[in-house]
């Protein structure tokens, strides 16, 4: 109870220094408008709408991951570690409540760039073409009618929040292990992202959620495990890999149905890393 | 009866470089000043004793705890004002206060009682509300103090608190600390001596990384007995000799100097024995051991 109870104050604490900062408004304002910039450009181009949106949340996703960092350094650039270190707090105690308060607030911003873009989506009307008056037109409204909530919420579970729960907990872990080398830790995020357009190491590390590859990529690189895995995981590999339309949009919704505990192993493996090394 | 044991600790850092090297103290209720010159080790010995940095060799005991295998016990007791007191400045001192009072396990209205409490004691009740970016060094340094003392702290440490403070506030520190004597041990790093003269019970004098001499301030004073001279020189004179003896103060009259020095031996013939200060006395004993001089 009493560690619940440090738990809150630590939180408490970094959410009131976080809001006492300036940086934080202004992030929350680029995520609003990248929020409100991939409706727009969902509804401007439609054929490009896989680029916008991946390009979209890859921003997304890198500077959540970034601002986390950032936090965890809080405390070594102010100079209170001593201070900290030499009340009885405990160090699990104050490193969850750190990390739990970076990822309340990536969460918050994922919200709010979700719920922009539906907004934008919904409500932003659809106008004739205007080919003379393009700008105008551009004003006016969009050029194509909106894909609906689903659609938005499907790349926010899966292309921001799958990314930065492994990103906040990469930052926190590898500011922490490197003793406040936030550097090293946005240069690490920031490659780690860029490889998830040329596929590889994301894929094998099963983390960044956002990896820009075809749905069967990534299971490839575990066929030859397959004879480990257990019954059901066999099945949904199969049926990933199968290029019938009935099973690819069967092996859709498996895909979809697996995040929870894809995002469960991400937060779990990586967390309790970065706890265990920087306590 | 608080007691806290120091045994054999040495802290390596390179193969041949020892930051302190078989430290051994046993101490007791009352204010201890850790005196030395920079780089003796006071700083590596003080963050050892709050639990924050592990010694090579040796161990350390809080009433017969050993506080690296237990440091919460030693910490919900501890009060510590490190050197270069950090802040967050987004916060007000009262606010900064109130979450390291928190931290340290004070809550409800004990709290708000003990945050007024080491506000008041460090004068600065009025400025409670004023964001911490805009204190000065003096003031940071008063809230880092005030942070300390917010658990009634059982043992306190304090690595050179007055740098920083202005003579008025070095002064009103010097009554803080004076006033928390009890039952709890005080540790007070300093390299300057009359930060000590009149509140330490006992003082250590640390140099090198070892202990040179522990005791009272009178025994130190008696330990240096005869070790403290004082003359008249012209000011050329006092350009020569003062490259030769090791001179603790000097002030011009006119065409003369009046000299005092600390020397093992009659410097001059002209130079009469004279009582030893604090600073002489402190000045007799590392001078002259590091110069190998074995009487002090």
């Amino acid at each position: 109870m009493k560690n619940i109870q440090t738990l809150w104050i630590v939180m408490r604490q970094e959410f009131l220094l976080l809001a006492r900062g300036w940086a934080i408004w202004v992030i929350g304002g680029i995520i609003a408008l990248l929020g409100i910039i991939e409706a727009l450009a969902v509804r401007a181009y439609p054929l490009s709408v896989w680029n916008n949106v991946l390009v979209n949340t890859f921003l997304v996703a890198l500077l959540l991951t970034i601002v986390s960092g950032e936090q965890a350094y809080v405390d070594h650039e102010f100079g209170v570690e001593r201070l900290i270190w030499s009340t009885p707090v405990g160090t699990i105690t104050y490193f969850c409540g750190k990390y739990l308060s970076s990822l309340c607030v990536a969460l918050g911003f994922i919200l709010l760039h979700l719920l922009l873009a539906i907004l934008v989506d919904k409500f932003y009307p659809a106008v004739p073409a205007m080919p003379t008056l393009p700008l105008l037109h551009s004003i006016l409204g969009a050029s194509y009618p909106g894909l609906g909530a689903q659609a938005y919420l499907i790349w926010s579970v899966w292309y921001i929040l799958a990314p930065t729960l492994f990103g906040t907990a990469l930052a926190f872990a590898v500011t922490n292990i490197t003793r406040g080398q936030r550097i090293i830790s946005h240069i690490l995020a920031t490659i780690l992202w860029l490889t998830a357009y040329l596929g590889g190491l994301p894929v094998w590390l099963d983390t960044v959620g956002g990896a820009f590859l075809p749905a069967t990529r990534g299971c490839q690189v575990w066929l030859p495990l397959v004879g480990c895995l257990r019954v059901w995981d066999r099945f949904r590999i199969r049926l990933l890999h199968n290029e019938g339309r009935l099973w690819h949009w069967f092996a859709w919704i498996c895909r979809r149905l697996s995040c929870p505990g894809r995002l469960s192993r991400v937060v779990c493996c990586w967390s309790g890393l970065g706890l265990y090394c920087s306590a | 009866m608080i007691q806290l044991d120091i045994n054999g600790v040495s802290k390596q850092y390179e193969a041949k470089r020892f930051a302190l090297q078989d430290i051994s103290l046993s101490l007791k209720p009352g204010i201890i000043g850790l005196v030395g010159p920079n780089g003796a080790g006071k700083t590596t010995l003080l963050t050892m004793l709050a639990a924050l940095n592990r010694p090579t060799r040796g161990t350390v005991t809080w009433n017969g705890i050993n506080i690296y295998k237990q440091p919460k016990v030693l910490r919900a007791v501890l009060g510590f004002v490190p050197q270069g007191v950090g802040y967050y400045p987004q916060l007000s001192a009262r606010e900064f206060l109130r979450y390291f009072g928190e931290l340290k396990g004070v809550r409800g209205k004990l709290l708000d009682e003990r945050v007024e409490y080491a506000l008041e004691m460090v004068h600065l009740t009025a400025d409670a509300k004023r964001r911490l970016k805009s204190f000065s060094g003096g003031m940071i340094q008063r809230v880092g103090i005030a942070q300390a003392l917010l658990n009634d702290p059982q043992l306190l440490i304090l690595d050179e608190p007055t740098v920083g403070l202005d003579p008025a506030e070095r002064i009103h520190f010097r009554e803080v600390i004076a006033a928390l004597q009890g039952e709890r041990l005080v540790i007070l790093s300093t390299h300057i001596i009359t930060d000590v003269e009149a509140t330490a019970s006992d003082l250590v004098l640390l140099q090198e990384g070892k202990v040179c001499w522990q005791g009272s301030v009178s025994a130190l004073l008696e330990a240096a007995a005869g070790t403290t001279w004082e003359m008249q020189l012209s000011p050329e004179e006092f350009e020569r000799f003062r490259l030769e003896h090791q001179v603790s103060s000097a002030i011009r009259f006119g065409d003369a100097m009046a000299v005092r020095v600390v020397a093992q031996e009659r410097p001059h013939a002209q130079a009469q024995v004279t009582t030893a200060s604090l600073e002489e006395a402190y000045l007799a004993i590392t001078t002259l051991q590091k110069a190998g001089v074995k009487a002090v």
